[in-house]
């Protein structure tokens, strides 16, 4: 950091200092008392400020960004790549560099290297064509109100909940490392893969990682927002905006995807009974203070009932253990509890309203 | 050759030999910076999805014989800028119009300082003399404003010495300045003013 007292002779010299670049691009109480104290020092500084400021804020450029579906397909190509090159029957590694890996060049060994380069690349496509062997994706679906038990190659179980995805690369044998995609919720009672350094399991879901060892846990990854719930053992949450996460029992993180939000605010940690997040496995909800309008929302997504409530009752709130093996029963019950009317329409929504 | 280590700065996701787990972190969590820097410089975004690849399959082939501690942000650009120079020209992409669409401002964003349509017209302007500057100007400016490194990584990336770098972007920046004109004028009154403000404060 600079000292108050720094002199730049034109606008370009402070245009072109990292910390003025960033306190401009990215101000923070902290630097903000620094510039203004700098500032403050000359009048004159007030003209330089705002030249190299204008020079800055022209600055912007193309940003491209990747959605979720294009970043699982490039790690997963990649991660192919690495177990058909990790695999034993490989003679030897490709030894033509890709990479300057020396600062400077001697004239001739940039040809050197392109030439290696493109033999590189001759090389590796004969390999890869030579060995085509593409482990088939697994996916595992389940329809509305539907939940399903699936054991993974490695004898680990994972409860899927209704209306929700998992897929898994099936070639566990060869790859120490396990992992597998959600989209929904789940439960995972992971096992423990014995002596290996790299037995990670990784749940991916969303932009959130989720790494363990051997533990149960619970994932819910809908419209846009991570729960991870833990029961026992420890995981560790990677993707976050606010860095790793290392979790114990009873810990709830939960990450929204949302727009606009500083990064800070869409993560929240706390801690719950994680039975309460695990009931759906027993077919059963315990709410806790959870208004109609989230019920809704939840319905939506276990059981596709579009259920539309009348604005007055959506902020009514619900405590305790309710069973969700019918939808009809369970709508039943609500109305009883709450005392509204439930009705389904000609279209199949369901309405919510005051008696 | 000499050998190379790649050591993440926070100490978190070492990448030594056999530990898949952590190349893939390394991936995770450069994809964006180095996806951007890439389309940035070829604006083909397959290619540059092969270049990628490329880069970690490489580290991956080499991960035995990886040593010396280098900052790997800036490692990893350097070598995708590498791969992906080798590849336009395998490809026989035709130079001029890569280096003409390379590391361009974007036009559509407007500064946080304009204020009016006068201020748009101007940055409108500027930002389409800052896309006719040398290629290399675009794209140390590029590293240092968009991708925040440091003259140091961007020099490393580039290439050159950290002389250069600086003298890269001062040069683009004086360029810009030297055709704002009539804001100049502005501003150097309005300096004047402050001017004698301070004067008549200390001197009345």
């Amino acid at each position: 950091m600079l000292s108050p007292s720094t002199n730049y002779r034109t606008p370009e010299e402070l245009a072109a200092d990292p910390a003025f670049i960033r306190w401009v691009q990215d101000p923070t109480p902290a630097t903000d008392a620094h510039w203004q104290r700098w500032l403050e020092a000359d009048a004159l500084r007030l003209v330089l400020e705002q030249q190299a400021r204008q020079l800055v804020g022209l600055l912007q450029f193309q940003s491209v960004s990747l959605d979720l579906a294009n970043r699982r397909g490039l790690e997963a190509k990649l991660r192919q790549k690495m177990v058909e090159i990790a695999l034993p029957t490989v003679g030897s590694a490709l030894e033509a560099p890709v990479l300057p890996l020396r600062p400077r060049t001697a004239p001739g060994w940039m040809a050197y290297i392109a030439a290696a380069s493109v033999m590189a690349v001759l090389l590796t496509g004969f390999w890869f064509w030579q060995h085509r062997t593409i482990a088939p994706d697994r996916t595992y679906t389940t329809a509305y109100g539907q939940t399903q038990r699936i054991e993974l190659p490695d004898q680990s179980i994972v409860t899927l909940n209704a209306n929700s995805r998992l897929r898994l690369v099936e070639n566990w044998t060869n790859n120490a490392t396990r992992e597998v995609w959600l989209d929904g919720e789940a439960f995972f009672d992971i096992r423990k893969k014995p002596g290996t350094k790299a037995a990670q399991f990784t749940v991916h879901s969303g932009r959130v990682h989720v790494g363990v060892l051997g533990t149960t846990f619970n994932v819910t990854q809908r419209r846009g927002t991570t729960q991870v719930v833990l029961s026992t053992g420890s995981v560790r949450l990677e993707g976050l905006p606010t860095g790793t996460q290392f979790m114990t029992p009873g810990d709830r993180v939960v990450y929204r995807e949302t727009a606009g939000l500083p990064d800070d605010r869409r993560v929240e940690r706390s801690r719950v009974n994680p039975a309460n997040y695990m009931a759906w496995q027993q077919r059963e909800w315990v709410l806790d203070n959870t208004s109609l309008e989230e019920i809704a929302t939840m319905l939506n997504d276990q059981f596709g009932l579009m259920v539309l409530v009348n604005p007055p009752l959506s902020e009514r709130r619900l405590s305790g253990r309710m069973s969700i093996e019918s939808p009809d029963v369970f709508l039943e019950n609500l109305s009883t509890i709450l005392g509204v009317s439930i009705r389904r329409t000609a279209t199949n929504q369901i309405l919510i309203q005051p008696q | 050759m000499q050998p190379t280590k790649v050591d993440d700065t926070d100490g978190q996701n070492t990448f030594r030999d056999g530990d898949d787990e952590a190349l893939l972190r390394l991936y995770r969590q450069h994809l964006s910076a180095l996806y951007n820097y890439g389309y940035n410089l070829a604006r083909d975004r397959s290619l540059v999805e092969d270049a990628i690849q490329d880069v970690f399959l490489y580290l991956y082939q080499h991960r035995d014989g990886v040593e010396t501690a280098q900052n790997v942000r800036a490692y990893l650009m350097q070598s995708l800028r590498h791969r992906i120079l080798h590849l336009l020209k395998s490809r026989s992409a035709s130079q001029e119009l890569t280096e003409a669409n390379a590391f361009l401002v974007d036009t559509t964003q407007e500064p946080a300082w304009v204020r009016d349509e006068a201020d748009a017209e101007r940055s409108r302007r500027l930002k389409h003399l800052l896309n006719q500057l040398p290629k290399r100007q675009r794209e140390a400016l590029y590293l240092i404003y968009f991708g925040q490194l440091s003259y140091v990584e961007a020099a490393q990336i580039m290439q050159v010495d950290v002389k250069s770098v600086y003298n890269l972007v001062y040069k683009a920046l004086t360029t810009i300045r030297q055709t704002t004109g009539v804001t100049d004028w502005l501003l150097v009154s309005a300096g004047l003013g402050l001017f004698a403000e301070s004067f008549q404060k200390n001197f009345s």
